[in-house]
């Protein structure tokens, strides 16, 4: 062992309570760092998963008017596609393909959106058909199995099945399990729906294969496999715009409805994404700061020695390698011990929360903020130890000496 | 002015003065020491206590630096050397014995003496075994493990004592040596303070009352910064 070593081991052991203290200062820094930086790093991708799926979502569609398809629009109470209130044209179904195919665009499905007389009454209703295979656009624009309040969500694989959005349902008098005649044909009301704000809402839902024979006997010719509303899902809420502009030169003359709420996430989402940094930095600056003056303590308490080592003889960089090896050490012990005590914190306390769980879930994902919070203490421990080395080892012995 | 010379010597000083800056005052500590000291020479420097002996041992060891003047030691002049050439002299060439001891409080007697022991070319046993030799002689074989705490006054200063000499240093500065310890380890320190000077090094011991003076080659007295023949 190289006498540097020995002095500095047997400084640290003859200077129990002064060591366990700037081991313990620097442990509990470098836990603060790891538990707060996984925490807030969780809490931070938690929130942004969210924001980042928020108003992420809208459908396209081409007014009646437009001068894509200039056919004079139907009289308020006629039957007829609409879409967002107004009447809309069918266009092919290789335009869903298209704007699916956008890399902005996460998901995109086809919606037929009819506006019919009931035969009885002649009331006005929607019937929407969508496809429950493709529930990620359908969810977030049309209805989504979390919005069903009573019985089932319609299944791929159903026929003569129907789905009631629940104002309608309820102004009609019907319930789950009934029957429901439209354009002639009986459905069975399998399941009842509040999907809320939706930019795709219908008063009845089917599954697209059962809407389309029942829409062609409306309109009295084939609908095949066009749709007059695209639903769009679009990859994240900063690329929405991008998304939107992508889709209006696919499918020329569309108009799209969306809600704006996609802004305030992408906002808050960078804001958030700043504060963590921010949060991060304050830590591991106060955590440095806490060593800094710890180990500034120590140093200054062993002037005198420092000037009787002067004295007799040891060389500046020797005092500095000294008392840079101490500080090294008890951070290295103390950033170790830090990490166990966050893996212990992070495993045994706050997995009660939903933050704690996330944040303890995952080892590898953590080993950058374990690996951080080493690096932390080993430059705590250099700059801690650094600093006042040099500071004291300037000074001559005779003044070092002297100032006790 | 006085002027101390002594043939063939080792360690010169001339109009060395040292100030220092004590709130907002420049207090003038050494007001132009001339002294030199030769080869197997013990000189006395005896003087009231904050006369300025302590910062002339100071200056004369390479730990602090001259306000002016020079001082020459074995040819060299110490004002010119630098920090780590000083250290390097006192490391090898200069022993010294500091008031209170000055023992690593955290170090056993025989680290505190291993400390001051030269390094280079020298292997660790044999350092150890040199600083346990030196202890032995000064009769405190038995308390090697012991830390400075756990020392008398008089143990304590024979390991400063011993760490002083170990070297074998060609000049020795003893500030107050015997101030602290009982008769019996006063004739000791004295009697090994005159050995190393018979053994060729140059002795300046610093004492405001007890050393014998007739012990001594040569006894000075500081009084208002200047040293004075008695």
């Amino acid at each position: 062992m190289s006498y540097l070593l020995e002095c500095t081991l047997r400084e640290l052991r003859r200077r129990k309570a002064r060591t366990a203290v700037n081991v313990f200062g620097c442990a509990l820094a470098v836990a603060l760092v790891v538990v707060l930086v996984g925490l807030v790093s969780s809490a931070k991708s938690a929130a942004n998963a969210v924001l980042t799926s928020t108003g992420t979502h809208f459908i396209a569609f081409v007014p009646l008017c437009s001068a894509a398809c200039p056919v004079d629009a139907p009289a308020g109470d006629a039957e007829s596609f609409v879409a967002n209130g107004v009447p809309a044209t069918l266009f092919a179904a290789d335009y869903v393909a298209k704007v699916g195919g956008l890399p902005t665009v996460k998901d995109a499905s086809p919606f037929l959106l009819y506006r019919l007389k009931d035969e009885r009454d002649g009331h006005l209703f929607t019937i929407g058909g969508f496809d429950p295979a493709s529930p990620t656009a359908v969810a977030t624009t049309c209805c989504a199995a979390t919005d069903v309040i009573s019985g089932r969500f319609v299944r791929p694989d159903d026929s003569g099945a129907a789905m009631l959005e629940e104002a309608y349902a309820r102004a009609r008098g019907l319930n789950t399990g009934d029957t429901l005649a439209v354009a002639g044909e009986l459905l069975t009301v399998v399941g009842m729906v509040n999907p809320g704000i939706r930019p795709a809402k219908a008063d009845v839902y089917v599954p697209l294969p059962d809407a389309r024979p029942l829409i062609e006997r409306r309109i009295g010719h084939p609908v095949g496999d066009q749709a007059n509303i695209v639903l769009v899902e679009v990859a994240g809420s900063s690329l929405q715009g991008q998304a939107m502009q992508s889709v209006r030169e696919t499918i020329p003359g569309c108009v799209i409805s969306t809600y704006a709420c996609y802004k305030p996430a992408a906002l808050v989402a960078g804001i958030n994404e700043g504060s963590a940094w921010l949060l991060t930095i304050v830590i591991a600056v106060s955590a440095a700061a806490f060593a800094l003056k710890s180990q500034l303590s120590s140093v200054i308490e062993r002037r005198r020695e420092i000037g009787i080592l002067k004295a007799i003889g040891w060389a500046d960089a020797r005092v500095v390698a000294q008392i840079l090896a101490e500080s090294v050490l008890q951070a290295v012990a103390g950033g170790f011990i830090g990490c166990i005590a966050a893996e212990v914190l992070l495993w045994a306390i706050l997995p009660g929360s939903a933050v704690g769980a996330a944040a303890a879930g995952s080892l590898p994902g953590r080993l950058p903020v374990i690996a951080l919070g080493m690096a932390l203490a080993l430059a705590g421990g250099v700059i801690a130890g650094g600093i006042p080395a040099l500071v004291a080892a300037r000074m001559r012995p005779a003044e070092a000496l002297r100032r006790l | 002015m006085s002027e101390e010379r002594s043939e063939g010597s080792l360690l010169e000083c001339s109009g060395l003065v040292r100030s220092f800056v004590m709130r907002h005052r420049v207090v003038r500590v050494l007001c132009g020491v001339d002294l030199a000291v030769g080869r197997g020479e013990v000189v006395l420097i005896s003087g009231r206590s904050g006369a300025g002996k302590s910062t002339l041992l100071g200056l004369l060891g390479g730990m602090d630096r001259p306000t002016a003047g020079i001082i020459t030691f074995e040819g060299r002049r110490l004002d010119r050397l630098s920090a780590g050439e000083l250290a390097e002299l006192r490391r090898t060439r200069i022993g010294i014995i500091f008031q209170n001891f000055n023992l690593l409080p955290s170090w056993t007697a025989l680290e505190n003496v291993e400390a001051g022991l030269a390094r280079h070319g020298r292997l660790r046993a044999e350092r150890r075994r040199q600083a346990a030799a030196m202890l032995d002689e000064l009769g405190i074989g038995d308390r090697l493990r012991n830390l400075p705490l756990e020392l008398s006054a008089g143990e304590q200063q024979r390991v400063a004592l011993a760490r002083a000499l170990a070297n074998r240093p060609s000049l020795v500065l003893a500030d107050e040596p015997t101030a602290d310890v009982d008769t019996d380890v006063a004739r000791e320190i004295v009697r090994r303070l005159v050995g190393a000077a018979r053994q060729g090094a140059a002795v300046v011991v610093a004492t405001h009352g007890i050393f014998p003076a007739d012990t001594a080659d040569r006894v000075l007295v500081m009084h208002e910064g200047r040293l004075h023949p008695q």
